[in-house]
């Protein structure tokens, strides 16, 4: 199962494990049984609607961690919220899903069929544990010429509960689609998302952050598809990774014939705070068009001892400099979630999450 | 009205006849098609072994018929191992002269301009045709030096024997995967040197490898040993003359490095069209020890090609440089493998590609810090052209991290010759097709600049035949 | 003896379907030296970068003539074996390729023979040596870390060994030192004769001093909308290109 789950695009070499989903990070061996599939029934601002089924156009689009999880999710999904956008909305549509041991599955069936010109954000919160507890979110995006489409997504699980959240997002004429993440607890949390720029002018902003400590295991498998004239894609992600923590970011920019002068940027820091921690990142850029302009950066490693010192010279602790330049790592992708209340809860997680840590790095 | 809409200049598939030249065949030996035990075993008693290389061969075929090809990386389905000859041996015998070398076998030679090259700058020759070592030599000066450098056949009788086993193929095991099991199993010739500590051998030493007999594979080995302190520069050049039927170099590299020595590793590969070139090479790196890699792909048809460091000693370090030219037909995956096993050790990867024409280029790239490599950086950066839109360039690096005090870096960019760049150059009386070899040529001038002299000047001549247009 | 080596006739040029010249007539002879001047953005670039033949720049009608020969349908590399050189604003910076090596190779196209080594050399070291450039910049590759001044004095001592008859300088002064104008209007000096044609775009005095000016257009709304003599600079740069409007008449001539 795990091969046909976060696949790298292209593979590679076998013994580097990076191919397919970390083994450990499979859905937990237990009872799943046939979801309600029932509609979402929370507030929602003027100018949307549910729809009562998906146009096959949209449940079509591949997610990010592949067909057999759009599968396991959407077959049997517990709670399905299909919206409908139109013009444009001020106002967040947020569902919270809480997991606990009366209800230790949810998977979560999400679609934005976002029309012409209409303009959305949605934040998606998933808390609470149970023993091999799992919380697995579909989210298929159509957002349609000049449609601007916001995912907030912010996981915030347990250590015993295992987290799949993948998402698909096609991408119009003129229209931009931004997926924030932050991904901090879980025993282990696996990602995907899939950006597919099939008009002119669309445009992608990816930003992750996550933070692993103890055993916890992270995957992602993020994809950029550019197909359409003058489309561009951002990825940046941001991670610390502390315990005996592990994680694989697959980064894709895929420039297909037609991709005519389009661009794609991809960049991620990781910041190792244990000697027993381990990362693998493989970003990997496809080209089979000659116009087109693709850059991938990586940083990995630990404190920047000049920055360190700069700021102990002007008063600070050492424990406090790496605090300040962790949360600087963070900053560019916490200044996107909003409400502020949830951003100064994630942030207050990560502050308890450091001090916890200073003694081992 | 003037419409000065760019148009593309379609550039032609370059005139490589003059790397093309074809003999006739008339092998001394032709062996049947195909691998079995008993032609392995045949294959040892030619060469006179001794009885453990046999059973090393026979273990490795073994290997070989277990081990599955690669699930990744190009295909490999028109590769037909039944129909590719192992063994050719030409008539000619070791010689320790030119003069003695047959004219047919010579006369390839001297139109590939390797003669010349030997009398002029050449520590030691060791040009093999087909699969035995047939011309072989060594200059005075550098074998006084206690610099032993031979066909690694003679050298297995020979008093290196000893030396020879503890170290073959024990840092490319034939469990590695399926080629380099049928490496162990069928390999013939290739090369032999020994430099002692302390001594730095100021010439570098070169060979050339090339593949005659249609449809004969190539396995040849090469095995340097640099001790404590030494330096050695070592060459190999590839070229070989096309054929319609797939052929195979499945050759082999392995590089001791010892404690501060260096040794630096240059190849310029520029196989016909129709090879299947799966080489592999690797290098063990001591305490304090450099390799360097110079690496230039132009030829073959499909290509895996991952030297790969193995930095063992405190501060060991590798460089790699690399340049990967593919065009119509070519499949070239190529790149480096370092991995990062002892405090503060160092990796530099930078390479860079062109794809024209089809081509398809891929940079695929692993580097491993395990936990005990504190201190240890390691910076990669590719570079990738495209030149026209029905070629194909792919970047797939790993970065496999277990160590919290180490500084990783990695760059990989893509994109095409800035049409500003060549209306730079035509405002300056260029040619479109000028201003686009010079932009690709200086592309790959830090590669070049890495090389010697005549080889530079080798490889830019092949950028500007790919590139057709020629420049002053 | 004086003939025309630049003639304009009626040109309009647009980029990406918007016409940014709108029927310029220029003429310029040989051994003259033409001033272009004009507010920001009415296309003083646009013109040159048309004699240039820059693709980017459509023409839409009009021709340019050079001694007497249409160019307009010439790719750019042709204009330059014709005689047209253009110094940019914002020189490509072309990694791998040495200043040496790149002016060799241009000589070698222009002449339609390789340059004579040694003698190439010692042209080139004088050259250099003029222009107070350290010579072991022409080791290094072409425009990649060099500064805005050292990129001019790099367009400056390539118009000095191509030698061409007409040389177009696009705001080659700016962003430059008071001492590296001063050496750039050497070069220009060294470079002038009775034979060739400098088109100097500038919003700056300095770089003219010492040189004869003939002629000074001034660009404006995509016309010529004035010419006139030397007096016209030191009108512009010490009252603003606003002057010109209340004189309207006096210095039109077209």
């Amino acid at each position: 199962m795990n091969t046909q789950i976060n696949r790298l695009p292209v593979p590679t070499w076998n013994r580097t494990g990076v191919n397919w989903l970390d083994k450990k990070a499979l859905p937990p061996d237990r009872e799943y049984l046939p979801g309600d599939h029932l509609p979402y029934d929370g507030f929602l601002p003027h100018g949307i609607s549910l729809m009562d089924d998906l146009p096959e156009e949209i449940a079509s689009i591949p997610g990010g961690m592949g067909e057999w999880m759009n599968e396991f999710i959407r077959k049997d999904a517990d709670k399905t919220c299909y919206l409908l956008v139109d013009g444009s909305l001020s106002e967040p549509v947020i569902i919270t899903q809480t997991l606990d041991s009366a209800k230790p599955v949810i998977r979560a069936h999400y679609a934005i069929n976002a029309n012409p010109g209409s303009n959305l954000t949605v934040v998606q919160i998933n808390r609470g544990d149970a023993k091999d507890g799992m919380i697995g979110s579909l989210t298929q995006i159509d957002a349609q010429e000049n449609s601007v489409i916001r995912l907030i997504s912010i996981q915030l699980l347990g250590q015993n509960s295992h987290s799949f959240d993948t998402v698909g997002a096609r991408i119009g004429k003129g229209a931009r689609v931004e997926i924030i993440r932050a991904v901090l607890g879980g025993k282990t949390a696996a990602c995907g998302s899939a950006a597919y720029l099939e008009g002119q002018g669309g445009d992608y902003q990816q930003d992750t952050a996550y933070f692993a400590d103890k055993e916890q295991i992270f995957d992602f498998n993020d994809i950029a598809r550019h197909t359409g004239r003058e489309t561009v894609s951002e990825m940046h992600t941001a991670g610390v990774l502390a315990g005996t923590s592990s994680k694989i970011l697959r980064g894709t920019i895929d420039f297909q014939a037609g991709s005519a002068h389009s661009v794609g940027h991809e960049n991620e820091t990781v910041l190792l705070l244990s000697p027993s921690a381990r990362n693998r990142t493989v970003p990997l850029i496809l080209c089979g068009e000659e116009a087109v302009e693709g850059q991938h950066a990586a940083t990995l490693g630990q404190f920047d001892e000049k920055q360190l010192y700069y700021l102990c010279s002007r008063g600070l602790s050492l424990a406090e400099a790496k605090r300040m330049l962790v949360e600087a790592r963070f900053m560019p992708v916490l200044n996107k979630i909003t409400p502020d209340d949830l951003r100064m809860e994630i942030l207050n997680v990560i502050e308890r999450r450091l001090d916890e840590h200073e003694c081992d790095s | 009205m003037k419409d000065f809409k760019q148009e593309k200049t379609r550039v032609d598939q370059a005139d490589r006849t003059i790397y093309d030249v074809k003999d006739k065949l008339d092998p001394a030996f032709l062996m049947d098609s195909g691998i079995t035990p008993e032609i392995v075993n045949q294959i040892s008693k030619e060469k006179n072994e001794p009885e453990w290389m046999r059973l090393f061969r026979l273990k490795s075929l073994k290997l070989y018929n277990e081990i599955p090809i690669p699930s990744w990386g190009p295909s490999l389905d028109e590769l037909n191992m039944d129909q590719i000859v192992t063994y050719v041996r030409p008539k000619s015998t070791m010689k320790a002269k030119w003069s003695d070398v047959p004219d047919d076998i010579k006369d390839t030679f001297e139109r590939l301009g390797i003669p010349k090259a030997e009398r002029k700058s050449l520590a030691g020759v060791g040009a093999q045709y087909d699969s035995e070592v047939v011309y072989h030599n060594v200059r005075a000066e550098v074998a006084s030096k206690g610099v032993v450098y031979t066909d690694i056949e003679s050298a297995l009788t020979g008093p290196y024997s000893e030396m020879i086993r503890k170290h073959f193929m024990k840092l490319v095991p034939p469990s590695d995967h399926k080629f380099a099991a049928l490496h162990g199993a069928v390999w013939s010739g290739g090369s032999f040197v020994y430099v002692p500590a302390g001594v730095s051998v100021e010439i570098p030493l070169q060979s050339y490898f090339r593949l005659n007999a249609p449809g004969a594979g190539q396995f040849e080995h090469t095995l340097i040993i640099v001790e404590e302190g030494a330096y050695l520069h070592f060459i190999e050049g590839c070229s070989a003359p096309r054929y319609y039927v797939a052929n195979l170099h499945a050759g082999c590299v392995e590089l001791y490095v010892g404690k501060n020595a260096r040794l630096r590793y240059s190849t310029i590969e520029n196989w016909s069209k129709n090879m299947y070139n799966l080489n592999t090479k690797r290098a063990s790196v001591e305490e304090g020890g450099t390799v360097e890699w110079i690496s230039g792909s132009f030829g073959s048809h499909i290509s895996y090609l991952y030297p790969m460091s193995i930095l063992k000693g405190k501060k060991a370090r590798m460089e790699f440089t690399g340049i990967t030219f593919a065009g119509e037909g070519q499949n070239l995956d190529t790149g480096a493998k370092v991995l990062h096993a002892a405090p503060d050790t160092t990796s530099h990867i930078s390479t860079k590609s062109i794809s024209r024409d089809g081509g398809n280029s891929t940079f695929r790239s692993l580097v491993t810090v395990t936990e005990k490599a504190q201190g240890s950086k390691s910076a990669v950066s590719c570079e990738s052209l495209m030149l026209d839109s029905i070629s194909r360039s792919d970047t797939i690096p790993v970065m496999d991290i277990s160590c919290n005090q180490a500084d990783i870096g990695h760059e990989a960019k893509i994109g095409r010759i800035s049409e500003s760049a060549i209306f730079y150059l035509m405002s300056r009386g260029l040619s479109e097709d000028d201003a686009r070899a010079l932009i690709v040529g200086g592309f790959a001038e830090p590669i070049a600049k890495e090389l010697p002299l005549e080889y530079a000047v080798e490889m830019n001549n092949l950028i500007h035949l790919e590139m057709k247009g020629s420049i002053g | 003896m004086s003939h025309t080596l630049l003639e304009i006739k009626d040109l309009t040029v647009s980029v990406e379907d918007k016409i940014i010249l709108n029927g310029i007539n220029l003429t310029i002879k040989s051994g003259e030296l033409h001033v272009l001047m004009g507010p920001n953005g009415t296309g003083k670039s646009t013109l040159v970068s048309a004699i240039m033949g820059d693709p980017r720049y459509q023409i839409e009608s009009g021709q340019i003539l050079l001694d007497g020969k249409d160019i307009t349908e010439m790719k750019a590399d042709e204009r330059a074996r014709a005689g047209v050189f253009l110094s940019f604003q914002a020189p490509e910076e072309i990694p791998g390729v040495t200043l040496e090596d790149f002016l060799r190779t241009a000589k070698g196209a222009l002449e339609k023979r390789p340059p004579k080594i040694l003698q190439f050399k010692k042209e080139l070291k004088e050259q250099m040596k003029a222009l107070d450039m350290d010579p072991s910049y022409g080791e290094r590759y072409l425009n990649v870390g060099f500064s805005g001044g050292e990129k001019k004095k790099t367009e400056i001592l390539q118009l000095l060994m191509l030698q061409p008859k007409l040389a177009l300088l696009d705001e080659t002064d700016s962003g430059l030192d008071v001492d590296a104008v001063r050496t750039v209007t050497k070069g220009i000096r060294a470079f002038k004769n009775r034979k060739n044609g400098l088109f100097i775009i500038t919003h700056n005095a300095s770089i003219l001093e010492g040189l004869d000016v003939d002629v000074v257009h001034v660009l404006e709304g995509g016309k010529i909308a004035y010419t006139g003599g030397r007096e016209l600079i030191s009108k512009i740069t010490q009252e603003g290109f606003g002057v010109l409007g209340k004189e309207a008449g006096f210095y039109e001539r077209l």
